[in-house]
């Protein structure tokens, strides 16, 4: 049974078997939101390591104001996009102009074959999209935050997340029925 | 006919298998299934992940980053004392013989770079056996 309190007390004096029970405890949470936002796999690592340096540095500070795996999932949640920011080449792909107007691309030749794989299909077409779509769905979907929480974590307005998660859906279920079907 | 808002498919979906969807039109229920179905891939974790050990891998570079900063501040630490310890033997000196203050003033301005280059090799040795230290 993990007790956040008593981690994180026992973090606080020093015990770094504790926070390897935190890392444990959270490393799943961090990976699933750095793993979306960045694309280059060599990084995902580094990023993740560096999420949980920066959890162990502003522990401190940590009131229990929120619940602890949200407060975790912000600071990696900021990690990976100012990592995204820094790097200039999916900046144009991350942030389109207007994303209400987003649409999937044409086919690829290599999106047909991983067609056949509708799990790999749905992920390859989640990494397509904008950054904002891409946090939300993995947000609510893998680490099962309410909208709520979502606000907590990105700052994007509740409102927002639920369009944002709403339209993420609708273009990936009409991507995926148009070209599973046809 | 009037079709399902994002509201109601949400809710339809997180009351997955006490709902009733009886009542809802061949399309309704069609494209609550494409919903059902996207939800499965959503929710599936993915292939890759973390390796086993990257729990102790990340504790040990914490271990290795609280130490450097302690280094550091070891090292200023250092570099204040020298600094210091001078400051405290011109002042001693100044109180007991003016003469020898400013003797020791002089030698230390006439050897400035010396000491320098003194100070500079006590905190290169330091930097040296802490990084070989922690290459072990």
């Amino acid at each position: 049974m993990f007790d956040e309190k008593e981690v994180v007390t026992k973090i606080l004096k020093g015990d770094f078997r504790a926070f390897e029970r935190l890392v444990k405890q959270y490393e799943k949470l961090v990976f699933f939101v750095v793993n979306r936002l960045v694309q280059h796999l060599q990084d995902k690592e580094d990023i993740c390591q560096e999420v949980f340096i920066k959890v162990h540095q502003s522990l401190p500070k940590f009131k229990f104001e929120a619940k602890l795996s949200t407060w975790i999932a912000r600071i990696a949640y900021v990690t990976a996009v100012d990592h995204v920011k820094r790097s200039k080449a999916t900046l144009r792909a991350d942030y389109p102009d207007n994303i209400d107007h987003y649409h999937f691309s044409n086919d690829t030749p290599e999106s047909a074959l991983v067609q056949k794989d509708t799990a790999a299909y749905v992920n390859m077409l989640i990494a397509q999209m904008p950054l904002q779509y891409r946090t939300v769905l993995t947000l609510y979907h893998l680490n099962e935050f309410s909208c709520a929480e979502i606000e907590q974590i990105t700052g994007i307005p509740e409102g927002t997340v639920k369009s944002h998660l709403f339209r993420a859906r609708k273009l990936l279920k009409d991507k995926v029925e148009h070209d599973i079907n046809h | 006919m009037k079709k399902l808002t994002d509201e109601q498919i949400q809710s339809l979906l997180d009351d997955d298998h006490g709902a009733d969807t009886g009542n809802l039109s061949a399309p309704d229920r069609q494209q609550l299934e494409g919903y059902r179905s996207l939800f499965q891939k959503l929710n599936q974790e993915p292939p890759e992940g973390l390796p086993f050990n990257f729990a102790s891998k990340v504790s040990t570079q914490l271990k290795l980053k609280l130490k450097r900063q302690s280094d550091i501040r070891f090292n200023l630490l250092a570099l204040l004392g020298v600094l210091a310890g001078m400051l405290l033997v011109y002042g001693m000196l100044i109180l007991m013989d003016n003469t020898a203050a400013q003797t020791f003033l002089q030698a230390v301005l006439r050897f400035k770079w010396m000491l320098m280059l003194g100070v500079c090799t006590l905190l290169g040795t330091l930097i040296f056996e802490q990084r070989v230290v922690e290459e072990r």
